[in-house]
């Protein structure tokens, strides 16, 4: 539950209604002068209906500074980003060959394999030798190496799972699976705030999909009720099945799901769980075995297991855990494994190696500690920002934090004050996020050292101070009061 | 501490809404109602401040442009460059610019609209003797029903095009009628009506024009009138 002051909530509204008629001003000035020079295409339809692209051309552009920014090295825990100039007000950037050293708080790197790690990168290396860049052909031509096969068996003794299968692309995993699971006469609950893939794939399977509450099991109960009641639309038949589809950590909230009660409902009302572990896996849990292990369900009770690698383990692709009839299937029919290049080999080594990295079984205890330090540096940095005032989301332990901004003036505001500071830091604002809630999310990683964190904290501090974007008061300092006792001695 | 804040009345909570439809999910958070009415209020206060007319007269204009919002916000540029044209004297220059914007707005839409439109402009002009133009009305009237009745689809193409049939007040709540936002926005031309009708002292012009306006809002607003389109007008090309 997000709380917003209410001053906050009104002059967001007002901003968002200056923005749009000015957007709205300037797009009729644009068509009266295009008026004047008439175009020679009379009789060809306009490529962009209406009002679609009005948000990216008179909202995204204005900002666009802030978004995509190109780096120029690997993104580890300080990475260089390139500088861009704009003579235009933003509606075109142009690279600059100058480089910026900065702290990097925007990437996907829970464990910080990201960069170039002692163990991984020689083997990937290694295999880029002996098996090329790609493999040339789908996995069912000639695509699955030996060290695809070895990856599909490890990738399901990571997760608890009998059997898995991995994929080239971790968005198409989730687009081309739901298809395949799931036809007409089927029902998809899809809890509201779920990842655009899921979407996708949803929309592209032709199953009934209603929407739940954001994590609230007592809602995901009150629609599953109403469907089996009502069954399919109009001839009122039993579904076909039903598959209830959520992720471990929604990626902008930094929420953990409510995985216990949402099980307990589908077996309740006989359902599947389709669990999207996509920033789950792999930073979460003791042994970093995602959701599951952290909220103790055991792994028998979710039917389909889905994760990508690009997160946690430095490479790219995404993996789908079932029974192995599941997986046999899915073999047959997913137009991904019948038709998709299969991920490339030296990708596949770095997974790999990275799970043999966090099981221990590379020899070290390096995995323990880098998952205990981004526990630890999580944990740290949340409570940091909550003392000094800043409203941030998601739960304990999720190593995605999200700073609330709210107001659409703060969000290039925020991103380019941390850019002159050397703190480079993801922002997200409406379409991606509702209306009033626009936020800079930060993603720590394992190989953030405690000084870097304590940059961090410094320079959003300040520059939380120069936009005003700390909403609750902060909690008072107690070292002055030690000091003082220590003087009078 | 955070809790005893919390408490206060200045902190309200935003549940995440259920609609999928980005464009028109934010009208179930706080807030919304008081400031569209503080939007009202402001532009009132702008056409007060840009025109030097009476209090009656700007809103008599809020309340108007609710109905004038005959062809986009190509009228707003009628009534100012009229207005301007008026109060410099400068009449004869504007009105075949004015002539030939009703003719191109006409012809972008595709609709007979040329000959309607010119026939409003010449009865507003012929009634325009006077240097005071009764701007707040037309307005926040054109405003309003441009973007709840006119303007169809979303103004992002993330969602394909599914919305792209329906105007923003059959999109809200996913078309559930008779919610308590589309009461409350019913009631605010209305209001707007009676201020307006007040202010000028129920003079003959003006309450007409005030009348047909507020007719016109309260109408499209009905449930009998979702996705109806009378005579064709803005329906599907």
């Amino acid at each position: 539950m997000i709380t917003i002051p209410y001053l906050t909530a009104l002059t967001t509204y007002f901003s968002y209604g200056l923005l749009f008629a000015f957007g709205q001003l300037r797009d009729l000035f644009r068509r009266i002068i295009d008026r004047w020079n008439s175009s020679n295409l009379q009789g060809y339809a306009p490529i962009c209906l209406g009002l679609e692209d009005f948000y990216i051309r008179r909202l995204y552009l204005r900002i666009q500074d802030c978004f995509g920014r190109p780096i120029a090295s690997a993104p580890d825990a300080w990475f260089d980003v390139v500088e861009r100039y704009s003579n235009d007000h933003n509606k075109t950037l142009k690279r600059t060959d100058k480089i910026r050293r900065c702290l990097n708080l925007g990437s996907y790197n829970y464990l910080g394999f990201a960069a170039a790690d002692e163990y991984c990168t020689p083997r990937a290396i290694e295999s880029l030798k002996k098996f090329s860049a790609s493999t040339c052909s789908s996995r069912v031509d000639g695509g699955t190496t030996t060290l695809h096969a070895e990856l599909d068996e490890c990738v399901a003794k990571f997760v608890g799972k009998p059997a898995a299968l991995v994929f080239g692309m971790g968005y198409v995993t989730n687009s081309a699976i739901i298809p395949v699971l799931i036809g007409k006469g089927g029902l998809i609950l899809s809890d509201s705030l779920n990842h655009s893939s899921i979407v996708n794939g949803a929309r592209g399977s032709g199953a009934t999909i209603r929407v739940f509450q954001h994590n609230t099991p007592s809602h995901l109960e009150k629609v599953l009720r109403e469907q089996i009641a009502e069954g399919q639309p109009r001839t009122h038949r039993p579904w076909k099945k039903i598959i209830v589809v959520v992720e471990g950590i929604y990626s902008m909230e930094g929420e953990l799901c409510k995985l216990p009660e949402i099980v307990a409902v589908c077996k309740k009302y006989k359902a599947y769980v389709y669990l999207d572990e996509a920033h789950s896996i792999g930073a979460v849990g003791k042994t970093g075995r995602g959701v599951c292990e952290l909220l103790g369900v055991d792994t028998a009770d979710v039917d389909i297991m889905m994760g990508t690698f690009t997160k946690s383990f430095g490479s790219c692709g995404g993996y789908i855990a079932g029974s192995k009839q599941l997986i046999q299937y899915l073999k047959y029919t997913c137009p991904a494994h019948l038709y998709g290049t299969s991920i490339s080999p030296p990708a596949a080594q770095q997974i790999l190696s990275a799970i043999k990295v966090l099981l221990g079984e590379d020899g070290s205890s390096r995995g323990a500690q880098k998952l205990a330090r981004i526990r630890e540096n999580s944990n740290f940095f949340r409570s940091e920002l909550q003392k000094m005032g800043f409203e941030v989301l998601g739960d304990n332990d999720s190593p995605v934090m999200p700073i609330m901004l709210y107001n659409p003036s703060k969000i290039p505001a925020f991103s380019r004050e941390c850019l002159k500071q050397n703190v480079a830091v993801v922002v997200v604002g409406f379409p991606a996020t509702p209306l009033l809630l626009s936020r800079a999310r930060i993603c720590i990683s394992a190989s953030h050292t405690r000084e870097d964190l304590a940059r961090a904290l410094e320079v959003i501090s300040q520059v939380g101070d120069l936009v005003g974007i700390k909403y609750f008061p902060a909690a008072p300092k107690k070292e002055h009061q030690e000091d003082k006792m220590v003087k009078l001695d | 501490m955070r809790e005893k804040m919390e408490n206060n009345l200045m902190y309200v909570r935003a549940e995440p809404s259920i609609d999928l439809n980005k464009n028109t999910e934010w009208v179930t958070y706080p807030g919304v109602w008081t400031i569209y009415i503080f939007i009202v209020f402001f532009s009132w206060l702008l056409v007060l401040s840009l025109l030097g007319c009476s209090p009656g007269m700007a809103w008599t204009i809020v309340h108007l442009s609710h109905f004038f919002g005959l062809i986009g916000s190509e009228v707003c540029v009628f009534v100012e460059l009229e207005s301007i044209s008026s109060v410099m004297g400068r009449y004869e220059q504007v009105k075949p610019l004015m002539g030939r914007l009703c003719a191109l707005s006409g012809a972008e839409m595709g609709y007979a609209r040329e000959s309607k439109s010119t026939a409003m402009l010449q009865f507003f002009l012929a009634r325009k003797k006077k240097p005071v133009v009764q701007e707040h009305c037309v307005l926040v009237g054109i405003v309003t029903y441009i973007f709840f009745h006119w303007k169809k689809g979303t103004p992002f193409a993330d969602d394909q095009g599914i919305y792209n049939g329906l105007t923003w007040w059959e999109q809200i709540e996913n078309g559930k009628q008779l919610t308590r936002n589309r009461k409350f926005l019913t009631v605010v031309p209305v209001v707007l009506y009676l201020i307006a009708s007040h202010t000028t002292d129920y003079e003959n012009p003006m309450l007409v024009l005030n009348t047909i306006a507020v007719f016109v809002l309260v109408v499209a607003k009905f449930p009998h009138m979702h996705r109806v389109r009378i005579f064709g007008i803005n329906g599907e090309h």
